[in-house]
């Protein structure tokens, strides 16, 4: 396996960098304040969508997609890099920027969806005119799937959805929604548009990060037509193992970058920052954290990679994507920590992007699939429990 | 309309820079678009677009054969490049340089020849016209603005006060200043599109260029570093402070 970045991924990783020196950072900049003390608030969401369209116009959304619908056409291993750039750039407003899940467009509307669908959704999507959610999570389905009481009856020409849900990421902002919801013999994906009669969008759930996307949504004698059936009814969960479990490849490389940034930062401060006299570098302890955070980096880094590579060979990866996935989200949680010790009392302050970075990490355990759900899959599939 | 861009590929300026023996910059490993001519390459391809077609034409000199800054500018849209690589170019003076890109330029069929003013590595600044003396050019400089009429380019000169306009016929070379014009971003597809447009690379001897010493009849005799910064004047406000700020601005001559 050979893991050189070619050189048009380079070359785009280079762009993308660029870009967010350009566009990115002076709307940081002029946004510090609210950024710092309120997180992203409807109006900088509307700011993060002003770079979106931006990086729809460059070329650089979708890059994960194929080429047929406007995408780049890039492997996991070539999004590994580009992923690693937006996250090792340290800047928040880049969310919305390549269209990962669960904004943007994705493989499962690509390969399940109808022409209706494509035309309806997919094609916006990948333009940058509409953005989604993945309505999954209810208060009794977590990590338990099976757990999904959000009901779908038959009625004429289409389905009645009613139900709760809630955490959804992107659910106060998208166009309409992807909803995991429980049929006759199964699970079924319906896509409902925001404003269908019935789907009601709760209020914003703060959270930790500050990135408050997340929001409850009900379905109230909701109305989908069968068109609006993603793949066979009863098959959700198939599809969503299939389809979106890649996403954990994305959180590891996002927390790869994201760790990257942070050993950077601490290098520096331990180069910069004095005390008795010299620079807090010279003492073995900050050498440590440091050598130990560029160690499981170097780890987590090599096993993303491997992972990415191989599902790029069209190999089975379940195991290695929860291993990568376990591992690089618990890394970078261990990295920021270090890295809010070696700033001392300013990694403790908001005004300190540290600071950030530390909460923005600990969901990363958590979304995509728990650090207990990853061992609990390594573990199956070495053969072990039920 | 035919225009052909003039690109420098330089080392990254965010990065370590060295010099030779010679006091001239090393130029080893990846070099990049100067960030100077990515405002020449957008000018250039929104000339195309309006005239409705044309090529835009990069013409470049390298000492390592590296072509990222090429490519680069050929991800933006730009159609074709001339690279000329010489194992005796490192250390080229100036006259030398503008003697090599003329005759890469006369390879092609042209209308404009677009440069930057200076690039950012070497701050010479006398190409541009050197080039247009080579080859029998109006020399229009310092282009904020560029207007073609038929055979005629008008364009807006940046000067201290504001700008002169200033007309010539074509074919023209015309340098233009930074931040005239937001360059785009290559693309994904612009980087792919990119690998497959002709790069040909030359030497001086295909160009049948005749230059005398690629170091010209200049030498860098040394280099210092910049004085440091010297320590600044405290004033302590007894209630006429602003008096001794006045003053001083006055003896600046910024008031």
């Amino acid at each position: 396996m050979d893991f050189t970045v070619p050189d048009e991924v380079s070359d785009v990783c280079d762009a993308i960098a660029k870009f967010i020196d350009r566009e990115v950072r002076p709307l940081e900049e002029e946004h510090h304040t609210e950024l710092v003390t309120e997180g992203i608030t409807p109006h900088l969401y509307e700011v993060a969508k002003g770079v979106m369209a931006k990086s729809v116009e460059a070329g650089f959304y979708g890059l994960g997609m194929p080429t047929d619908i406007g995408g780049g056409g890039l492997g996991e291993l070539g999004m590994c890099f580009v992923r690693e750039t937006v996250a090792g750039s340290g800047a928040f407003l880049t969310m919305l920027m390549m269209g990962d899940l669960p904004f943007g467009p994705n493989r499962m509307l690509y390969e399940l969806g109808s022409e209706h669908q494509r035309e309806k959704y997919l094609l916006p999507l990948i333009a940058g005119e509409k953005t989604t959610c993945i309505a999954l999570t209810e208060p009794d389905a977590g990590s338990d799937l099976s757990g999904v009481r959000t009901r779908a009856e038959r009625a004429d020409g289409g389905w009645i959805l009613n139900g709760q849900k809630l955490f959804i990421t992107n659910a106060p902002y998208c166009d309409f929604a992807q909803v995991f919801a429980t049929t006759e013999g199964g699970h079924t994906i319906f896509l409902v548009d925001k404003d269908t009669p019935g789907f009601v969008v709760g209020p914003i759930q703060r959270s930790m990060g500050d990135d408050h996307l997340q929001s409850e949504v009900y379905f109230d004698d909701c109305f989908v037509p069968d068109e609006n059936v993603v793949g066979e009814a009863g098959h959700a969960f198939v599809y969503a193992a299939r389809f979106l479990s890649n996403e954990r490849i994305a959180i590891s490389s996002t927390a790869i970058g994201m760790a990257d940034w942070l050993v950077n930062a601490m290098v520096e401060q331990a180069q910069t920052r004095f005390q008795f006299g010299n620079p807090i570098g010279h003492n073995q302890a900050i050498q440590w954290m440091v050598a130990d955070s560029k160690m499981e980096l170097y780890a987590a880094r090599s096993m993303c990679y491997d992972t990415a590579w191989h599902a790029d060979e069209g190999d089975n990866v379940m195991d290695r994507v929860a291993m990568t996935k376990l591992f690089a989200t618990e890394m970078v949680g261990r990295v920021a920590d270090r890295a809010v010790q070696v700033f001392g009392g300013m990694g403790y302050m908001r005004d300190c992007p540290v600071e950030r970075f530390y909460r923005l990490a600990r969901v990363m355990r958590i979304a995509g699939g728990t650090s207990e759900i990853q061992r609990l899959m390594i573990a199956r599939l070495a053969g072990l429990g039920s | 309309m035919n225009i052909v861009v003039l690109v420098k590929q330089i080392p990254d300026p965010a990065g370590p820079q060295e010099l030779n023996a010679d006091h001239t910059l090393k130029r080893e490993g990846k070099l990049i678009l100067d960030e100077s001519d990515s405002y020449g390459v957008e000018i250039a391809l929104q000339l195309r677009e309006s005239a409705g077609g044309g090529d835009v034409t990069l013409v470049s000199m390298a000492p390592n054969g590296e072509t990222s800054g090429l490519r680069t500018a050929l991800a933006m849209g730009a159609d074709d490049a001339i690279l000329v690589g010489d194992d005796a170019l490192p250390g080229a003076a100036a006259l030398t340089t503008a003697k090599v890109l003329a005759g890469a330029i006369g390879r092609k069929q042209y209308d404009l020849v677009i440069g930057a003013v200076e690039s950012s590595d070497g701050y010479v600044g006398v190409v541009p016209a050197m080039i247009a003396e080579l080859l029998g050019l109006p020399s229009l400089t310092f282009a904020k603005k560029i207007d073609i009429d038929g055979s005629v380019i008008r364009i807006e000169r940046q000067t201290e006060a504001g700008y002169d306009e200033v007309e010539g016929a074509l074919p023209a070379l015309v340098s233009v200043t930074a931040g005239v014009v937001e360059p785009r971003y290559p693309s994904f597809k612009g980087i792919m599109a990119a690998k497959k447009k002709p790069l040909e690379q030359v030497t001086v001897a295909d160009l049948g260029v005749s230059v005398p010493g690629f170091n010209g009849n200049e030498e860098v005799t040394s280099v210092e570093d910049a004085p440091a910064r010297a320590a600044g004047e405290k004033i302590e406000d007894d209630g006429t402070a602003f008096e001794r700020i006045v003053a001083f601005l006055d003896e600046q001559k910024v008031l």
